[in-house]
């Protein structure tokens, strides 16, 4: 399996971290900060991506008279996402077969 | 195949596992939810220890208006469940925190249970034994000890599936005091541990809330930071 068969969605950390945090549910940015430990301008430039991607769908409201905005996993995100966890798993067990 | 290709997959794999870890762990809404209860039952603990000093008043104004037996534990449900509903329709409960969040609901609504006490006397044989005036007897109940067994087997639970050893300990103090009320006479003992039961509930749960947010925000401070 070639690096270039995965896809560019998926080659950032912070994209993969996004994404593994909404498998899970509809988060908040605050939350999505909290669990991915990364800054504000990051998480909106590579949720910018996602979006485009069309893998996170955005909502916006209101709490308590306060904008809120919520993302969650598409789903041709989370198909995407699993075709991808799927190829990573698949590189491990080839290289334990040609170690073996 | 190319080792960095392998690294790469090995390090994607280990942060998608580290990421679903920390939401599994996460107890965000479940820690919010019990803060709030806990100052709920607070309130109701001063009701109650005042509805004891005024023992003769309390029991006037209930045998006057009986609904009040259920009007006040209902007023309570109602206010715990528009909490939860409120908070958990922001932060839905996810993994670990939902499944506790079963197990302490059940150990709650054990409260809602009354003890039942039947007096039976066969009064034929009592007969000539005793003047009717001695047949007077007033009966207390307390339900501390099995309200506390219950505290303890969820703080036991939430010490296990959390692995934080607080709880544990926690719970085993809770059984143990359980079972002393349980087996001791009436005495100094008795009355500091039925004492004990007004602020035993409100603790447990603001203990547990803010135990489980710091916890949370400080494996925050130490977990890894993504930077690209």
């Amino acid at each position: 399996m070639e690096l270039n068969s995965i896809p560019d969605i998926f080659q950032s950390k912070i994209r993969i971290a996004i994404v593994s945090c909404l498998l899970t549910g509809t988060k908040t940015f605050k939350e999505i900060k909290e669990l991915t430990g990364a800054t504000d301008g990051n998480i909106s430039t590579h949720m910018s991506k996602l979006k485009a991607a069309s893998c996170v769908e955005v909502v916006k409201d209101f709490e308590k008279n306060k904008p809120r905005t919520r993302y969650t996993l598409t789903e041709q995100g989370r198909k995407e996402f699993e075709d991808y966890v799927n190829r990573l798993e698949e590189i491990i067990k080839l290289a334990d077969q040609i170690k073996k | 195949m190319e080792n960095q290709v392998l690294e790469n997959a090995v390090d994607d794999i280990s942060l998608i596992k580290n990421i679903i870890e920390k939401t599994r762990k996460s107890f965000s809404g479940f820690s919010k939810i019990f803060i709030m209860w806990g100052i709920l039952y607070l309130f109701m603990s001063a009701l109650s220890f005042l509805q004891s000093m005024n023992m003769e008043l309390t029991l006037s104004i209930y045998n006057e208006h009986r609904y009040l037996n259920y009007l006040v534990p209902a007023i309570l449900f109602g206010i715990g469940a528009i909490i939860y509903f409120k908070v958990t329709k922001s932060q839905p409960l996810v993994g670990l925190e939902r499944h506790l969040m079963v197990l302490w609901i059940l150990v709650l609504i054990m409260q809602l249970v009354r003890m039942k006490v039947e007096l039976s006397m066969d009064l034929e044989l009592l007969d000539g034994i005793t003047s009717n005036n001695e047949l007077t007897q007033i009966v207390t109940t307390s339900s501390f000890a099995y309200i506390t067994y219950g505290l303890g087997i969820a703080s036991v639970m939430t010490g296990i599936f959390t692995e934080l050893k607080n709880f544990k300990i926690l719970g085993l103090v809770y059984v143990v005091l359980a079972l002393i009320h349980s087996y001791v006479g009436p005495g100094s003992m008795y009355e500091m541990l039925s004492s004990l039961g007004y602020v035993i509930l409100p603790f447990t749960l603001i203990y547990t809330g803010l135990y489980l947010k710091r916890h949370h925000e400080r494996s925050e401070v130490d977990g890894t930071q993504l930077d690209s």
